[in-house]
């Protein structure tokens, strides 16, 4: 069988990112061809600019791999949050530790040194993102390719410990249900549909002789237990640094993402969901939607009109930050109706290069819609006015603008950003070694599943407006 | 008759409460349910079909028209003849086994009532087994499977299968994000569409091809 330019990439260990994982649909797989000047495709010309395709870079999915083939792959570039929260901590551990936290996306190992400092962080990009962006089509691909994908995981990890030269005493990992099970190379099949059976939901021990094959001493991995398939070890991981189960005050703890989790609860137990809010708020599915790189909108004003653009360049495109903020600023001026219909033209112009049409608003509305409703039906028999948000995305939110797209309640009143509350998680076990305190979380933690919700339909179709109305 | 312009518009719109409100009036001031049925309700959500596939509207939109006509269809019920209810065809309808996802299910749902097809809908995470026993007892033309995730996709195949080795006489139509053309040839299905609006309109095609 033919294979193309990307697997080819694929099994000589070179990972680019390929979220459509080689479906001709995210146009992310670029790559320099410099022996030959394939034909393009109307399709692939329409994800590549001029300049671009004057330059021989292509599109690695659409092209067989011709031998001789001589290909010029980009370093993969993106903003990761990774600040440690060092105060306050007394330390119960003697000796280094290794802790890191596996995101589908991005992967953040910091390095700590026995009195508890911080000696080195590194974040790099997860390379199974050549297997597809989100968790599914990684568990899909996993049918044909576990071993790839658990190897191309733990060879990039293992590569950067060896390279470090430091002993490491104990590792502590976390990571979602689905990238903890590729490190400790278990099946993730029954994570990829109902009823959505976690294999290894406890938290795990094992030898590191078992992980990594080029590391010739032995020390002890564990990793953060998981709630269910959808709010993993991660989640659990900011739940215990931001000691929510010690919190008198119940409160809502959400990670913004494309899966969306959310928690509530206090010391005496959480209940927590997820909601699939698709890719929209990273950008992907908006025509001129983008991640958090140079040129991206971060945060819009309609009046007077203001544009923040990351890195200070031309606005290139518009990254989820700049989207809630725009579609409150929207909300606030009236500028789109309930159910998000432009009131004036067909488009919202923000820039020469940046415009949203009917479609693009749609994408951003199911997506809002999504976590609106997992939020609504945790608060469904529950007060809370406070509001904690983890992650990287995350931070950049403004309340108001929240309050505004009605994603979150009018009752919130605190509100406090985490950051990486995940890779926080991994350094307090480090310190603390209170591993019963972690098991615990899972022990009063009970998962609801929204679509089997009886008000799931009518909440989730109420969330789609963008305004407070009876309708 | 100027309500059902009325009813039409604010179903179109999506404006349950008012849609309800405005149905009640015209059976109070003596007009058929049939009638609003057939001539406001119904229209309704085929011109929502029509602006759906024409880019004019998008899937929040028709989610919550369909909203309104679902409460409509409610306050009608009780009054409508048999001869309403009784359609040149129907189908069964859910989203595979493993797979909770139901928006694009619903959406095909809505499409196809709006054509005037009877809709048994099995809700989701349905047995290729439960698709083919319904599909037997309630009679109907066509099964339609939907599926949105990879790791679910093969239940339609087994949904084919099953269809083939029991001899039985229905139409298997495909659906959802994942599916192609391609993978409807692969298994051997007998009809995909890429959008909700043309599911409904091969139906109809298929339900008449049939029926000579």
């Amino acid at each position: 069988m033919k294979k193309t330019i990307l697997d080819y990439l694929k099994e000589n260990h070179q990972y680019i990112n390929a979220s459509c994982n080689g479906n001709h649909q995210c146009g992310q797989c670029k790559v320099k061809l410099l022996n030959r000047k394939p034909d393009l495709s109307e399709t692939e010309k329409k994800f590549l600019s001029h300049e671009e395709i004057d330059n021989s870079i292509i599109l690695a999915c659409f092209h067989d791999y011709q031998k001789d083939d001589e290909i010029l792959v980009f370093d993969m570039k993106m903003d990761i949050l990774d600040t440690l929260d060092e105060k306050h901590i007394h330390s119960c551990f003697e000796g280094n530790g290794l802790i890191i936290d596996i995101g589908t996306t991005t992967i953040v190992m910091k390095w700590i040194g026995n009195k508890g400092e911080c000696l080195k962080t590194d974040a790099f990009i997860n390379p199974q993102v050549s297997f597809g962006g989100d968790v599914i089509s990684r568990i899909n691909e996993s049918k044909k390719h576990f071993d790839a994908l658990c190897y191309c995981l733990i060879h990039e990890i293992e590569q950067r410990i060896i390279k470090q030269e430091m002993i490491i005493n104990q590792m502590i990992v976390c990571g979602n249900t689905t990238m903890t099970h590729f490190f400790i190379k278990e099946k993730v099949e029954t994570l990829g549909k109902a009823p959505f059976h976690v294999l290894k939901k406890e938290m795990q021990k094992i030898s590191s002789y078992h992980i990594f094959k080029n590391i010739n001493y032995e020390f002890p991995i564990i990793t953060f237990p998981h709630i269910s398939a959808f709010v993993g070890g991660d989640i659990v991981a900011g739940i215990y640094a931001s000691d929510l189960d010690q919190s008198l005050k119940k409160v809502l703890f959400v990670d913004l993402g494309t899966n969306g989790e959310m928690v509530l609860g206090n010391k005496e137990g959480f209940i927590v969901t997820s909601s699939a809010a698709g890719p929209a708020f990273e950008g992907v599915g908006i025509s001129c939607g983008g991640s958090s790189i140079n040129g991206a909108i971060s945060h819009v004003s309609l009046q007077p009109f203001r544009l923040e653009v990351i890195g200070s360049s031309e606005a290139q495109c518009i990254c989820g930050s700049g989207l809630i903020s725009l579609f409150s600023e929207l909300v606030r001026n009236q500028k789109i109706d309930e159910l998000g219909h432009i009131v004036d033209g067909d488009e919202i112009v923000l820039s020469k290069k940046v415009k949203l049409n009917s479609k693009d608003i749609s994408h951003f509305q199911l997506s809002k819609a999504a976590i609106e409703t997992g939020i609504k039906i945790l608060l469904e028999n529950n007060e809370t006015d406070t509001l904690y948000i983890a992650g990287g995305f995350g931070t950049h939110l403004d309340i108001n603008d929240l309050k505004n797209i009605r994603v979150i309640p009018q009752t919130i009143k605190n509100i406090k950003y985490l950051g990486n509350s995940a890779i926080n998680g991994c350094y307090k076990l480090l310190m603390s070694q209170d591993f019963n305190r972690v098991n615990e979380i899972i022990e009063k933690s009970q998962s609801i599943d929204l679509s089997k919700h009886p008000d799931f339909e009518d909440t989730f179709i109420e969330s789609m407006y963008f305004y407070d109305e009876d309708y | 008759m100027d309500k059902l312009i009325e009813i039409n518009e604010i179903i179109q719109k999506g404006r349950a409460k008012i849609a309800v409100k405005l149905v009640k009036e015209a059976l109070d001031s003596g007009i058929k349910a049939d009638t609003i049925l057939k001539e406001a309700i119904l229209p309704a959500m085929n011109e929502v079909g029509i602006k759906f596939k024409n880019e004019e509207i998008f899937v929040p939109e028709v989610l919550i028209a369909a909203r309104a006509t679902n409460k409509s269809v409610e306050v009608l019920k009780p009054f409508l003849s048999e001869d309403a209810t009784k359609v040149s065809g129907s189908v069964v309808i859910g989203t595979v086994k493993g797979d909770l996802h139901d928006i694009g299910k619903n959406l095909v749902r809505i499409m196809l009532e709006g054509k005037g097809i009877v809709v048994h809908d099995l809700g989701t995470d349905v047995l290729a087994e439960r698709f083919v026993e319904e599909a037997l007892e309630k009679n109907v033309d066509i099964i339609c499977c939907s599926a949105l995730l990879t790791t679910t996709m093969p239940e339609m195949k087994k949904v084919v299968d099953l269809v083939k080795e029991r001899n039985l006489d229905f139409k298997v139509m495909i659906g959802g994000a994942p599916v192609t053309q391609e993978y409807c040839d692969e298994i051997g299905a007998d009809c995909y569409t890429d959008d909700a609006a043309s599911a409904s309109e091969e139906a109809v095609r298929l339900i008449l091809e049939k029926g000579q």
